[in-house]
């Protein structure tokens, strides 16, 4: 079933964001974004349902070496890079307007 | 060393967290969190800031725990579920139309009775702050006591010590004469005369103009209240009608105002009070030596002040009746008063019979749950490999748990659908034959309230009918089912055994219902070999009442004793007579007076009561009340001659244990006089206050020593004839005696007769639809699952036939298994039943709830039942061919 469109959070976005920049771990997303796990990891699961992230697991080999499951890395999709690039440029739109309102209220 | 413990506790909560989330996402998740967590831990030695912040990040575990849950029951997987669902369904008509009529049987029969708990019992009391108002009685001795209707002296009294009753009232229900007029026939309604706080204590305020002052009450000023549905019937419903004078038989009356539709003057039960007239005890009993104290006879209620309690109001009033019993004795000793919680008064009645049968609904309910889970399970036995399929493809259990209980459920909601139809047609017949005497029964609607309930009734019958099938499927593993027949054989037997199981909770429940029905029965029958001590078929009843100023004093025995031998001259006639009061009637003259055999003293504080009443000769011939000794009433008796007196048979012998009443005196505390009177007759008891009464004393009055106003008559008509053919022609003879005298009200004895039946006969016939309906499930239940045994297992009947057995064993073989269910059943239904019995022992006409009649009829019937169920396939079995059995699969 296709998913409707609905636009991206804010949480979503700084998440997709860190991901993007290729920060795949849930925890390392965290430090990264400084959201609570409580915000992070249902986001990320949402996000991946939706299709805009994609996970895979780590190369068992690693985390063998490392005494230790293999860890969870998400990558943006190519519709997750569409959609935060929408939302990016909305946020700039937002900024100028902002911008714009503040000047004048001077 | 502290790292390491904050460690582990990190852990356990992500451990603890996982099992909320659903098990086929878990080892992923789990494996995710650990990963993490193990990322972050590496190494030999831990900073305890670090493990503490991850503590704290592990708490984000159960929101991720939660999302997946959520996620799990998601609405467009349960939307998928839902289409699936009704696919499935959709494909087995015969089970759903089956599985829905169960429901609709038990949802429906519990919605309609849940809509007369509403009107009757849950809906608010159309009063304000109906737990401040209260009834008064006066009781004879301490608490407990026979109660009765207050006295006005003692109502006077009382109203004026007592702190802690505001407004105390006191009404009196009779009927006023409205005098025809243009567009209206004459007619007699029923009509209330109220003391001055009458609406303060029942705190309802009219709907146009006002309520009576006490100035005009003192006054004794023509003036009345109108019911809003008198005056929308018979004055249009114009508002112009306040300030107006009505014509009552009496003189013009000025209307005040109208009461709003909603109100309902309290103890009123055989038809609303339609007006309201003013009424000052001072006042109406001027003629007497003031308000009486020991008349007691009216309907009392007051307000509780703001702030007290009804136990020290009750202490109060009791207190007052003390120094009231101190200063009259005469008339008051031993008496006190008893302040009764106006809801008890109202609905207390009737409530001890709705409990019993919302019990009988409720195991209805649960006997048609257990069937449809009976029928889900061959259901389910029969789809085995498509669920094992979808488990192989990757469904969670929980989603097959969800799938079975969404089918239960929507098989629920149509059978709720149909269940509030029946309902409906149930509440119309409820209504329309409803017994007299339960309050607001006739308001009874399907409204919102009652939806939500069948709502509610089907969400649970749905859930409760699903777990069984549920619980099975998810505890089978899927590979025993893709095995084919070799493993179906001991799944199913599981199976087969979770379905025997329910069928003993169906027959248990059937034979409670069953018991519950037997028993109803037995006391209606009971009720019904009840002699009432006279011959209630082929009266006509003829209701009248004179005009006062016209026919006081010797006046209306004339014109009584005229009227009646008109009457007795009519063709189709046999006999007629008359008296004040008439058995099985609930309006009419009644008095309970104190009496003493002449010579001993007056006993103090009323002493026992005798009910008086006057009748004309030729009453107890027709209403054929057997003499037992003396003379019955004849024209001898009059105004002339001394007074006599007839007695019932339980008066003379209370009075005069062990000898013969004839000749003896009595002396009975009666209106102004206190003379001695002669017994001349001692006649049969009656069951005057219906079937279930027992005989009270009774003494009678000649009418024409004792003329009365108004007068009940009694017709006896030829077997065979209907007496109401008569009506006609008994109205016309009492126009032609006074134009101005028209009859009051005409019925039959055996409508009177029938009324105090009416509880009793709405019970039984209740309960036996209960007690069918559950009957025929159950067998139902019982044969689908011997029927499916007997096909499970053909290789083995056709095994021990080819081995030799025959046709007998095999039918011994599979009655015998629906037996041995039944059974377990039945004991089980014995035992519930003899527990529960003690809830109806109130219900109950001299019938015990334990009565083995009862139960031996109840376990025979049911177990008819079994043996009808079982029959069809157990005769099946027995045709089997052993060759073709043998070479199934």
């Amino acid at each position: 079933m296709k998913q409707r469109k609905r636009s991206l959070g804010n949480v979503q976005v700084q998440i997709l964001q860190a991901v993007a920049r290729g920060v795949g771990h849930g925890f390392d997303i965290m430090d990264e974004t400084e959201l609570p796990s409580g915000t992070v990891y249902p986001a990320l699961s949402r996000l991946e349902r939706d299709g805009l992230v994609k996970s895979r697991w780590e190369n068992a080999r690693i985390a063998h070496e490392e005494k230790r499951p293999p860890r969870r890395y998400y990558e943006v999709t190519s519709e997750g890079r569409e959609r935060l690039a929408e939302a990016l440029l909305h946020y700039k739109d937002l900024a100028r307007l902002l911008a714009k309102v503040v000047r004048e209220t001077r | 060393m502290l790292a390491r413990i904050l460690a582990d506790l990190t852990r356990a909560v992500v451990r603890t967290a996982s099992f909320l989330v659903p098990r086929d996402e878990r080892a992923r998740w789990v494996q995710e969190w650990e990963a993490e967590l193990s990322h972050r831990l590496r190494g030999p030695v831990v900073d305890t800031r670090d493990a503490l912040r991850l503590l704290r990040r592990s708490g984000g575990a159960v929101p991720h725990a939660l999302w997946h849950l959520r996620e799990a029951w998601r609405w467009d997987s349960f939307s998928q579920d839902f289409r699936q669902a009704v696919r499935g369904l959709a494909q087995r008509p015969g089970f759903v139309l089956t599985a829905s009529i169960t429901f609709a049987a038990g949802i429906g029969a519990a919605t309609a009775l849940f809509s007369v708990i509403e009107a009757v019992v849950l809906r608010p009391l159309p009063y304000p702050e109906p737990e401040r108002l209260v009834y008064l009685f006066e009781v004879q001795g301490k608490a407990g006591g026979e109660r009765h209707g207050p006295a006005p002296a003692n109502v006077l009294d009382w109203r004026r010590e007592s702190q802690s009753l505001s407004e105390v009232a006191a009404w009196w229900i009779n009927s006023t004469t409205l005098l025809g007029d243009s567009g209206n026939e004459a007619e007699e309604v029923p009509s209330a005369q109220v003391t001055a706080d009458f609406f303060a204590a029942i705190g309802v305020a009219p709907l146009l103009g006002r309520t009576f002052e006490p100035g005009e009450i003192a006054s004794g000023e023509r003036v009345t209240l109108l019911s809003y549905e008198l005056w929308q019937r018979r004055f249009g419903g114009e508002e112009t009608i306040v300030g107006r004078d009505v014509r009552f038989k009496d003189a013009s009356w000025r209307v005040l105002g109208v009461m709003p539709a909603s109100f309902r003057t309290p103890g009123t039960l055989e038809g609303e009070v339609q007006l309201f007239k003013p009424w000052d005890f001072e006042r109406g009993y001027a003629d007497h030596a003031g308000p009486p104290r020991d008349w007691r006879f009216l309907q009392a209620a007051a307000r509780i002040a703001p702030g007290v309690s009804l136990r020290s109001a009750q202490l109060e009033i009791e207190a007052i009746a003390e120094g009231l019993a101190a200063a009259h004795p005469a008339t008051n000793r031993g008496w006190s008063v008893a302040l009764v919680p106006i809801r008890e008064v109202l609905v207390g009645r009737a409530e001890p019979a709705l409990l019993v049968l919302a019990g009988a609904v409720l195991f209805l309910l649960l006997l048609a749950c257990a069937n449809v889970a009976g029928l889900l399970l061959v259901r389910a036995s029969a789809r085995g490999r498509e669920l094992a399929v979808r488990t192989a493809l990757g469904a969670s259990r929980g989603r097959l748990v969800r799938q079975l209980l969404l089918e239960s459920s929507l098989l629920a909601l149509g059978g709720g659908v149909l269940g509030v139809a029946i309902a409906r047609a149930g509440v119309a017949l409820l209504v329309r034959f409803q017994p007299g005497g339960i309050f607001r029964i006739e308001e009874t609607v399907l409204d919102s309230r009652v939806l939500a309930f069948a709502l509610a009734a089907s969400a649970a019958a749905g859930l409760l009918s699903g777990l069984a099938p549920a619980f099975q499927s998810a505890t089978s593993a899927p590979s025993e089912s893709l095995k084919g027949s070799g493993g179906v054989v001991s799944l199913d037997r599981r199976r087969l055994r979770l379905r025997s199981a329910l069928v003993v909770s169906e027959i248990a429940l059937s034979v409670v219902l069953l018991v519950g029905t037997m028993l109803f029965l037995r006391s209606f029958t009971r009720i019904l070999q009840v002699d009432p001590g006279f011959d209630p078929e082929n009266l006509l009843v003829v209701r009248m009442r004179l005009d006062d100023d016209k026919y006081r004093k010797g006046g209306a025995h004339h014109y009584y004793s005229a009227l009646l031998s008109e009457i007795r001259s009519l063709p189709g006639v046999e006999a007629a007579g008359g008296s004040t009061a008439l058995p099985m009637d609930s309006v009419d003259v009644d008095f309970d007076r104190p009496f003493w055999r002449d010579g001993e003293p007056r006993p103090t504080g009323g002493g026992p009561g005798v009910r008086l009443r006057m009748t004309t000769t030729g009453y107890f011939e027709t209403m054929r009340i057997p003499l037992l000794e003396g003379r019955i009433f004849d024209e001898r008796d009059d105004r002339t001659k001394p007074r006599v007196l007839i007695v019932n048979e339980t008066m003379a012998q209370r009075t005069w244990p062990g000898e013969s009443p004839l000749g003896r005196r009595l002396v009975l505390d009666y209106q102004e006089y206190q003379a001695p009177y002669e017994v001349v007759g001692v006649v049969g008891d009656t069951r005057f206050e219906g079937y279930r009464s027992r005989p009270a004393p009774e003494a009678y009055i000649p009418h024409a020593q004792n003329p009365y106003l108004p007068m009940n008559l009694v017709l006896r008509t030829a077997p065979g004839s209907s007496p109401l053919a008569l009506a006609p022609v008994v109205r016309k003879a009492v126009l032609a005696m006074d134009a101005s005298e028209p009859v009051h009200s005409l019925e039959t004895m055996s409508e009177l007769a029938g009324s105090s039946l009416a509880h009793d006969r709405f019970s039984a016939v209740v309960m036996t639809v209960f007690g069918a309906t559950a009957l025929l499930l159950a067998g139902i239940g019982l044969y689908g699952v011997v029927a499916q045994s007997v096909s499970q297992r053909q290789r083995e009947m056709g095994l021990r036939m080819a081995l030799g057995a025959d046709r007998s064993k095999i039918l011994a073989l599979v009655l015998g298994g629906g037996l041995r269910l039944a059974m377990g059943g039945s004991v089980l239904g014995v035992l519930g039943a003899i527990l529960g019995g003690r809830y109806l022992t109130t219900v109950l006409f001299e019938t015990s709830p334990s009565e083995p009649g009862a139960i031996l009829l109840a376990v025979s019937v049911s177990m008819a039942t079994v043996v009808l169920a079982c029959a069809v396939p157990a005769s099946r079995a027995a045709r089997l061919d052993p060759k073709t059995t043998l070479h199934l699969d």
